[in-house]
């Protein structure tokens, strides 16, 4: 059997399977098509988890909102239903002069491992910092992240987001 | 009258110039608006009004028409201008804030007019050169808020309207360069314009204007609107048209009344269905084409995010579409993300979604710059990778994207910004191909995300300005992605896998991704979800993507 | 060769192109307070501020115009309906009387 045959095989039967999923966009029946929590839903325990952060990290600081939006995690095809979509928060922390920038990671890192939440990320990317859990109960994730900036200001964010979800809590008819 | 001040930057309030930008964005559309409402009315006129007097009415609310298509430039033009005005406002501000901050850490008091005085503690040689190299800063930080403000004022004194109006001036459509013209050519032409020219050229040829290379950012978009606007109105009465229609025949049917609608025909009843499957086929293309204009509309509107342009449109075929995040001839780093098979005008929102992501992610890793992301649906995408290994796909983009790449470069102002160009999946093969022909592709940096191979055995085969191919061009596929598998080793269906080891280039991590198969139920349909999740919250591509992006290549997670 | 004139067609137009100038001028109206920033502490000493407050004026200026040329062709239409109704009406009368003397 030739290269190019034995090739073009291959290539058909990858794509068959990217195909019958929709390549890249994906089709939802891919994977479960179960119901869940509807995105309003997912939003609000997003914002949650964010806040139980906040309130675990030392007093005094406050949150600014830096991005909020809803990605879609399968992505609609031509004229078919919606896919699912995560939802995604990101705040920026805002802290007084004196308040203990170094103590901010070690803080929540114990605090969610406390939890029992699963680390998926840990980086230290020059001198910033990325750190991210996942709660296995649910799937919520929940991040740190400590940029040290060359002006000697540092700045933090949590970052927050959902599972896949059913922007309507269920696939559509 | 005195300059601008220290404390006119230090207070500055980036909200209410926003707000004015909305107002005037509301003011352009409104114009809009009402010219489209004018038009079905003026077409009736002939059908019940004839003569002289009729025709004098007609070319009269038709002459209206017009002038208020053209109104729409110029205050469309005021709402881009104050737009960036806020934007560098409170870039500006930060710097003044930072300044004074650091000043204190230094011993230096600085007061709110920008006076500066050392503290007690810091009088000596050290603290001196201290005080000096802030002064030097406040005085940069001047000159570039004189200079914006400069800039933004005369963008709005130009645009302004007297009792007639804002004057517009002809300019023959033969003049106008043609497409695929020298973008540096047609900034050279653009530039000779005066602003009355532009204002028509803009208003009068906007299919023209809106995908020309070289024609700055700002007008591309003015132009684009005003088409976007018109195709979505057609688009919208020819769904009608073709409803109307399908539930004619159906009633027809219904009634059993096919050979009255085809009397010439053997099988009515069968060209009835016939006729109704290709109007089905024609209203789901319709309805897509439809959400993608939705989409776009719906992130060009959106003020709660940066103010997004439209650089390319098009509505024919499968539709083209270029929606940038920030505008790239302001920016200190732009990223044209080629998206890849499948995707057309009707798949839009989620691509708009990523180049958004990457805007914003870059803004985080590197606040002090400028960075914009544009989604590049430039090319005709094929529908699927089976599709692609047929077509001219790759090569027909190539070109498109290298005009795309010189028109970036030829309308930025000020020194230029660095340039990277990233595909995911067939978009990293169209980038390859605009890579391996005989000049190089403008562009800093390329970044290869799932790529199923870029036409190419390795790094040193892809030709950039940037430099050194093989320190620049990044690649990155997810270990469950099962786009690597697409061919034979390494050797995949549109070349090498640049993320291989053998391709010689820059190397990045990706989560994981969706295991294709559950152990769980070893019978589950395997899930190729990892190809598309790299712009996914939390997937460290994102983190990857915005320190190339940023240039800060040291903090790439290999 | 008889033209065509449908007076209630054409004062329906006429009717319409009037909403459309009222349209516009409600548009016009909602977002005028908002084109120039307010002058105080944040936006005084930007030449931009003056530059935004005499856009806002001049087009306030143009735009009341051209929404009152728009609503005069809307009204023109229909007094030409109205006009060629009368004309219509006045010669039917003339034929009554003419036939009935």
């Amino acid at each position: 059997m030739n290269f190019t045959s034995l090739r073009r095989r291959l290539v058909i039967a990858t794509t068959a399977l990217l195909f019958v999923a929709g390549c890249d966009r994906d089709d939802p029946t891919g994977g479960t098509v179960s119901d869940s929590m509807t995105l309003d839903q997912a939003s609000t325990r997003v914002e949650e988890i964010v806040r139980e952060a906040q309130a675990a990290l030392p007093p005094g600081i406050e949150l600014t909102s830096r991005f909020e939006g809803s990605m879609p995690c399968d992505d609609p095809d031509d004229g078919g239903p919606k896919g699912r979509v995560f939802a995604e928060r990101q705040y920026q922390v805002v802290y007084p002069a004196g308040w203990p920038v170094d103590q901010a990671l070690p803080t929540v890192r114990q605090y969610w491992e406390q939890r029992g939440y699963k680390v998926i990320k840990d980086h230290q990317p020059g001198g910033d910092r990325l750190l991210s859990v996942e709660n296995p109960a649910d799937g919520f994730r929940i991040g740190i992240e400590i940029y040290a900036r060359d002006s000697g200001r540092t700045d933090i964010f949590l970052v927050g987001s959902s599972p896949c979800v059913w922007e309507h809590g269920s696939p559509p008819a | 009258m005195a300059g601008l001040t220290f404390e006119a930057v230090l207070t500055a309030d980036p909200a209410a110039f926003r707000t004015a930008a909305t107002a005037w964005g509301d003011l352009a559309k409104a114009i809009d608006d009402q010219a489209d409402a004018l038009i079905p009315n003026v077409k009736r006129i002939p059908d019940v009004w004839q003569g002289d007097a009729a025709t004098r009415a007609s070319a009269h609310l038709e002459s209206l028409r017009k002038e208020l298509d053209l109104a729409y430039v110029p205050a469309l033009a005021i709402s881009q201008a104050l737009s960036r005005h806020a934007d560098e406002v409170e870039a500006l501000r930060a710097q003044a804030q930072s300044l004074v901050a650091r000043g204190r850490g230094s011993g230096v008091t600085i007061n709110p007019d920008g006076s500066m005085e050392l503290e007690p503690s810091a009088r000596n040689e050290w603290g001196a050169r201290a005080l000096s190299s802030f002064v030097h800063e406040r005085d940069e930080l001047l000159k570039a808020a004189a200079r914006l403000d400069d800039e933004t004022t005369r963008a709005i004194t130009e645009n302004t309207a007297t009792g007639s109006g804002v004057p517009a001036a002809r300019v023959d459509r033969a003049s106008v360069p043609p497409a695929g013209s020298d973008p540096k050519t047609v900034k050279a032409w653009w530039d000779s314009l005066s602003p009355e020219q532009r204002r028509f050229v803009i208003a009068e040829y906007p299919d023209l204007i809106g995908n020309l290379d070289g024609v700055p950012v700002s007008a591309r978009d003015i132009a684009n609107r005003i088409v976007l606007d018109r195709d979505h109105d057609a688009l919208v009465a020819r769904r009608a048209e073709l409803e109307a229609r399908e539930a004619y025949i159906r009633r027809m049917l219904d009634e059993g009344r096919a050979a009255e609608l085809y009397p010439n025909a053997d099988n009515p009843v069968g060209t009835a269905i016939s006729e109704l499957d290709k109007l089905k086929e024609e209203r789901e293309a319709v309805n897509g084409k439809l959400r993608g204009i939705d989409a776009i509309n719906n992130r060009l509107n959106d003020d709660t995010k940066p103010r997004a342009f439209l650089v390319g449109f098009n509505s024919a075929d499968d539709g083209r579409a270029i929606v940038s995040v920030g505008n790239p001839d302001h920016a200190d780093n732009v990223v044209t993300y080629v998206p890849g098979t499948g995707s057309d005008l009707s798949t839009v929102r989620g691509d708009i979604e990523r180049a958004d992501r990457m805007a914003y992610d870059a803004a985080k890793k590197a606040p002090g710059e400028e960075t914009a992301a544009i989604m590049w649906l430039g090319y005709d995408a094929p529908d699927d990778l089976l599709a692609a290994t047929r077509g001219r796909y790759a090569e027909d983009g190539a070109d498109d994207l290298r005009r795309f790449q010189d028109g970036l470069r030829a309308t930025h102002e000020g020194g230029p910004s660095h340039n990277v160009v990233l595909g995911h999946s067939y978009g990293t093969t169209v980038i390859g191909h605009s890579a391996s022909g005989n000049t190089a592709l403008n562009a800093d940096d390329l970044i290869l995300v799932a790529s199923p191979g870029v036409g190419v055995a390795g790094a040193e085969g892809l030709k950039i300005t940037g430099g050194d191919s093989t320190q620049h061009v990044w690649a990155t596929t997810a270990k469950n992605d099962v786009i690597q598998s697409a061919g034979l080793d390494d050797n995949l269906v549109h070349g090498e896998n640049p993320a291989g080891r053998g391709f010689g280039g820059q190397v990045f991590k990706s989560d994981d991704g969706t295991p294709l198969w559950d152990w769980r139920d070893p019978f589950n349909k395997p899930n190729p979800s990892a190809h598309s999740e790299y712009w996914d919250p939390n997937n460290v591509a994102r983190d990857n993507i915005a320190s190339i992006v940023t240039g800060n290549y040291g903090d790439v997670i290999r | 060769m008889s033209l065509e004139v449908n007076p209630s067609e054409i004062r329906s137009i006429g009717g319409k192109i009037i909403s459309i100038a009222d349209d516009l001028k409600t548009d016009t109206s909602s977002v005028q307070g908002n084109l120039a920033p307010p002058t105080r502490s944040g936006t005084t000493g930007w030449s931009t501020t003056t530059a935004a407050d005499r856009a806002a004026q001049g087009w306030q200026d143009y735009l009341k115009g051209l929404v009152g040329r728009l609503g005069q062709a809307g009204q023109s239409m229909i007094d030409a309906a109205n006009n060629y109704q009368a004309a219509d009406a006045r010669s039917a009368e003339r034929s009554r009387r003419t036939v009935t003397r």
